[in-house]
């Protein structure tokens, strides 16, 4: 492993930073939900103290559940979003990346979300079972769209690697693509209006209604680390190429905190759709989006 | 867009929320707070732990001793302890109990000595005594009115 790729994995955007920034951005989430909803909101360190209540805390033995894949995979999540901030090419001039690691990081992100579904399953909970089948179809759904985006992404620079897939933005293609990864970023975090699996009101939190102690602490730390590694991914696309390292690293941090705030605003300002409705906006609607950004893509590489 | 004047107007007009902990306003000077007892006017009849439907008031006797102890976390602030106190030795506070976070941290115990009141007289017995204070005074009386002088003297 090379030292960019140490730098990326353990410092930045990894590690180091992706698990503070990570508890930050749900702390800004719900803080600015708060403000908008006339309430005073948490402070700003909640998300760590949560996270350090929570692994302190003495989990109780339940029979007929198995305690240890219920551990496994909050914690897996957390290993593949790492691996997945690794993958992002914030300074893509340093040699970032390799061929086809675009491919890695769709299967890197797409991994919390079948972790979030198996552990409802594994929990014996009905209320879990309901939450990871909502979450389930809810991933099929968005995912439709976000491949197709990734896919577009792909078709203008003829690669998948990363580095690359933010170089062509003078073509339409590539901000259509974009704005199906923004559309898409909601439903992966599980946000309002997309919020179904975790419905608190109706079937408390869904596949983590069984999830006590350090293993929720970590599902919570995962969540966070979602919350970076989706922004940072539409931040490395949207950022001018040839920036000086460190106007990169403030425009990514920057970028996604923009994200955060649109998707506060939008979690504030919609309720939470049923899952048909999720269904429709996302293969009636975004899917259309994402249709005609790849057509253009490919008429615009055919005409060329 | 209703929803994003809402959150504008929301935003605009500040939170109604506070943050906890706080120090809190009572609106009535009739709050149910936390019950004091007075330790040095407290006859340690019991009467307060006797009527407590939670148990939070305990009276424990050794002797001429005796221990009373209070815990709030048990208490419904029902005051019942005070209505029955005859030597109105409990009082309650008007105001909030302070936050805690350790079970029992409120607790107040205080250690006594029992003060007996004086036994009041059995019926017979003060019945002779009030007989025998008669006699005496009767007997007394004569002498007592021949000493004295004549205070209306005779037309």
């Amino acid at each position: 492993m090379n030292t960019v790729a140490m730098i990326a994995l353990f410092a930045f955007p990894g590690l180091l930073f992706a698990i503070p920034a990570g508890w930050l951005s749900v702390w800004a989430e719900h803080k600015a939900v708060a403000r908008m909803q006339r309430r005073i909101g948490p402070p700003m360190l909640q998300p760590f103290w949560d996270f350090i209540k929570l692994i302190g805390k003495r989990t109780p033995a339940r029979s007929g559940i198995e305690a240890n894949l219920l551990r496994l995979y909050p914690a897996l999540s957390i290993l593949s979003l790492l691996g997945a901030l690794a993958l992002l090419p914030v300074f893509p001039q340093n040699g970032h990346g390799f061929s086809g690691d675009g491919i890695l990081l769709v299967a890197l992100l797409e991994l919390p979300s079948i972790c979030f579904i198996l552990a409802g399953f594994t929990s014996g909970s009905l209320f879990g079972e309901v939450g990871a089948v909502r979450e389930a179809v809810l991933s099929v759904a968005n995912n439709l769209v976000f491949l197709l985006a990734m896919v577009t992404l792909a078709v203008t620079q003829d690669t998948f690697q990363l580095a690359a897939l933010g170089g062509a933005k003078l073509n339409p293609g590539h901000w259509i693509a974009v704005i199906g990864i923004v559309l898409c970023i909601p439903a992966k975090l599980r946000l309002n209006p997309f919020s179904t699996s975790s419905a608190e009101q109706e079937i408390y939190s869904g596949p983590l209604t069984e999830y006590a102690g350090a293993a929720l602490g970590l599902w919570q730390m995962a969540h966070g680390l979602e919350w970076i590694a989706l922004t940072g991914l539409v931040a490395t696309l949207v950022m001018p190429l040839g920036a000086p390292w460190w106007a990169a690293a403030v425009l990514f941090v920057a970028i996604s905190a923009a994200l955060v705030l649109l998707y506060s605003i939008v979690a504030a300002a919609t309720a939470r759709f049923t899952l048909e409705r999720s269904i429709n906006f996302y293969w009636r609607w975004a899917a259309v989006l994402a249709v005609l950004a790849i057509v253009s893509t490919v008429c615009m590489r055919w005409h060329a | 867009m209703n929803i994003l004047k809402l959150i504008l107007d929301n935003l605009r007009q500040g939170t109604v929320s506070y943050r906890l902990p706080h120090v809190h306003e009572c609106t009535s000077n009739q709050y149910r707070g936390l019950i004091h007892n007075d330790a040095e006017r407290c006859v340690g009849c019991a009467a307060c732990a006797y009527v407590c439907p939670t148990a939070a008031i305990e009276v424990k006797r050794a002797g001429d001793n005796y221990s009373w102890s209070y815990d709030p976390g048990k208490c419904t602030f029902c005051s019942r302890c005070i209505e029955r106190c005859r030597p109105n030795t409990l009082t309650m506070e008007s105001k909030l109990p302070p936050l805690y976070s350790a079970q029992g941290e409120l607790k107040t115990v205080l250690e006594m000595v029992r003060k007996r009141p004086a036994k009041p007289a059995t019926p017979a017995v003060a019945a002779a005594t009030a007989v025998a204070s008669a006699a005496v005074n009767a007997a007394a009386k004569p002498a007592t009115a021949a000493l004295a002088p004549n205070p209306e003297p005779a037309k």
